[in-house]
């Protein structure tokens, strides 16, 4: 539930889910200096009040306080305000407290509100293949007789399942959740199943039981790509391949191989054009993620491993 | 002849400070053994314990309003439904918890839509107080008056529950609370 005015809409278009016969007459409604969001008429012909919020707070309370507090100390007004909605009204009016969530210590607030009749009912918006529904549990119920104790609910609970109701000595009846009629659920298609309902009537369509026939092979599971294991190192400098040493003309150069490329003045005999430090692509990718180590061979170099020119120009040297 | 002047209170804690400093003022022999005490998720303003050793609940605001409401509501429900907790907290205070504890609403001004929600807690001894400071002369005076008091005398549900069908601890008027005009009776 995204807000508050959702959840109003909501209620008002579906108040009789949240009791049989209840009608809204009026959102939003200004009782004294209170503003209570819905007001309503129960089947009954109780006024029922009703404070609406995501979770169960204190404005909720003095809302419902306020404006029932209005209602009871100016019952002329409220008569005249909603004959409309029924000759009739009986009294005094009704509180109900609908939240996603009403904490321990909001019930326990509402315990000691001195009106006759209180329910706090919380509710949970469902969605399940595109259609969204609201479901409403009353979790607790306050009845107040005229001795200001032993609760009688003015509704009686009358399913055989439910548990008899315990009064509490403060007046108030807890509730189970399973109580069938503190529940009910309604279903909210949204715009789009609205139209998809027109052409394939929903509620119609039977559930379809699964095939007795036996199923269809399943398909080859596809071999799980196993992560190739990272094994963290620290870098380590990269040392290029041994570099044959260029034969300057009459001198040679001593390189150590553990120098660092930056401090090696080396010469190598490379193509022209390519770029002594660079490195494949692939080898540049693992060096952002893990060090390759590259075989540092043997120093001196063997004969097996220099080309044919480097040969030639290292016979000549020896020769010379 | 003294001339008294209207003197504005500051803040809450300086309305606090005169109704500690002046609590026989308020009621005789209650004693005020706790400031901001913290009940369940709500604190209030000032703890006291009347003559017969009931506890008293007292909360404090410049202009009443609907936050005194809840913060009296949390700590009254709460110390009503855990009274070994309270005389746990005080164990040198002889409080009993037998008596279902008493609320105050002190301020300077109490306002009529404010006494009407009042009207309609399920508390058994409600009084609104109203405070007024007074310069006079080289001193200072102070004032409690109470403009309502509401459904002193009515047992209420806890201690009925619990078999506590004494006489009232009061004999303040009785007035019975808003809703009961609606059960004809037995």
């Amino acid at each position: 539930m995204k807000d508050a005015a959702t959840l109003e809409s909501l209620v008002t278009k579906h108040a009789s889910s949240l009791e049989p016969g209840l009608a809204i007459v009026e959102t939003s409604a200004l009782l004294g200096e209170s503003t209570i969001d819905l007001v309503g008429v129960g089947h009954d012909g109780a006024l029922v009040l009703i404070a609406l919020g995501l979770v169960g707070d204190g404005g909720m309370i003095l809302r419902a306080l306020g404006a029932y507090a209005w209602c009871v100390e100016y019952p002329d007004a409220v008569r005249q305000r909603y004959r409309a909605a029924r000759r009739e009204l009986r009294w005094p009016p009704r509180i109900v407290f609908m939240a996603e969530g009403l904490p321990e210590s909001f019930v326990r607030k509402v315990k000691r509100l001195g009106v006759p009749s209180i329910e706090c009912v919380e509710f949970r918006a469902l969605e399940s293949n595109g259609t969204s529904a609201l479901r409403f549990e009353r979790r607790q119920r306050v009845r107040l007789d005229a001795a200001g104790v032993a609760a009688a609910p003015v509704t009686p609970v009358d399913s055989p399942a439910a548990p008899p109701a315990t009064a509490t000595p403060n007046g108030a009846d807890p509730l189970a959740d399973g109580d069938p009629v503190a529940e009910a659920v309604i279903a909210i298609t949204t715009a789009a199943d609205e139209a998809k309902a027109s052409r394939v009537p929903a509620a119609a369509a039977p559930r379809v039981p699964a095939p007795s026939a036996p199923a269809p092979p399943a398909p080859a599971v596809p071999p799980m790509l196993v992560p190739e294991p990272v094994r963290l190192q620290t870098p380590e400098a990269v040392v290029p391949a041994a570099p044959p040493v260029a034969a300057s003309a009459g001198s040679a150069s001593v390189v150590s191989p553990n120098a660092t490329p930056s401090e090696a003045p080396v010469s190598v005999n490379t193509p022209p054009g390519k770029p002594v430090a660079e490195m494949p692509p692939a080898s540049r990718k693992g060096a952002r993620g893990r060090t390759r180590r590259r075989k540092t061979p043997a120093w001196p170099p063997t004969p097996s491993m220099l080309s044919a020119d480097e040969k030639r120009d290292d016979d000549e040297d020896g020769d010379a | 002849m003294l001339r008294l002047q209207k003197r504005a209170l500051d803040d809450v804690k300086a309305l606090e400070k005169l109704v500690v400093g002046n609590a026989e003022a308020l009621e005789p022999e209650v004693r005020i053994i706790d400031a901001r005490l913290v009940l369940g998720d709500a604190t209030i303003d000032l703890v006291g314990v009347d003559a017969d050793g009931g506890l008293t609940l007292i909360a404090l605001g410049l202009e009443a309003d609907g936050n005194m409401i809840l913060r009296t509501l949390g700590a009254f429900s709460w110390a009503v439904d855990d009274p070994a907790a309270v005389k746990q907290r005080y164990p040198a205070t002889n409080i009993d918890v037998g008596k279902v504890p008493r609320v105050m609403f002190i301020a300077e001004r109490l306002p009529e839509g404010f006494r009407r929600q009042v009207r309609q807690l399920d508390v058994p001894a409600i009084d609104c107080v109203e405070v007024r400071h007074f310069d006079a002369g080289r001193t200072t005076a102070i004032s409690f008056e109470v403009v309502e008091r509401i459904r002193r005398g009515v047992p209420v549900a806890a201690g009925a529950a619990a078999g506590d069908g004494s006489a009232p601890a009061s004999s303040a008027t009785d007035v019975s609370p808003a809703w009961r005009q609606f059960f004809p009776p037995a």
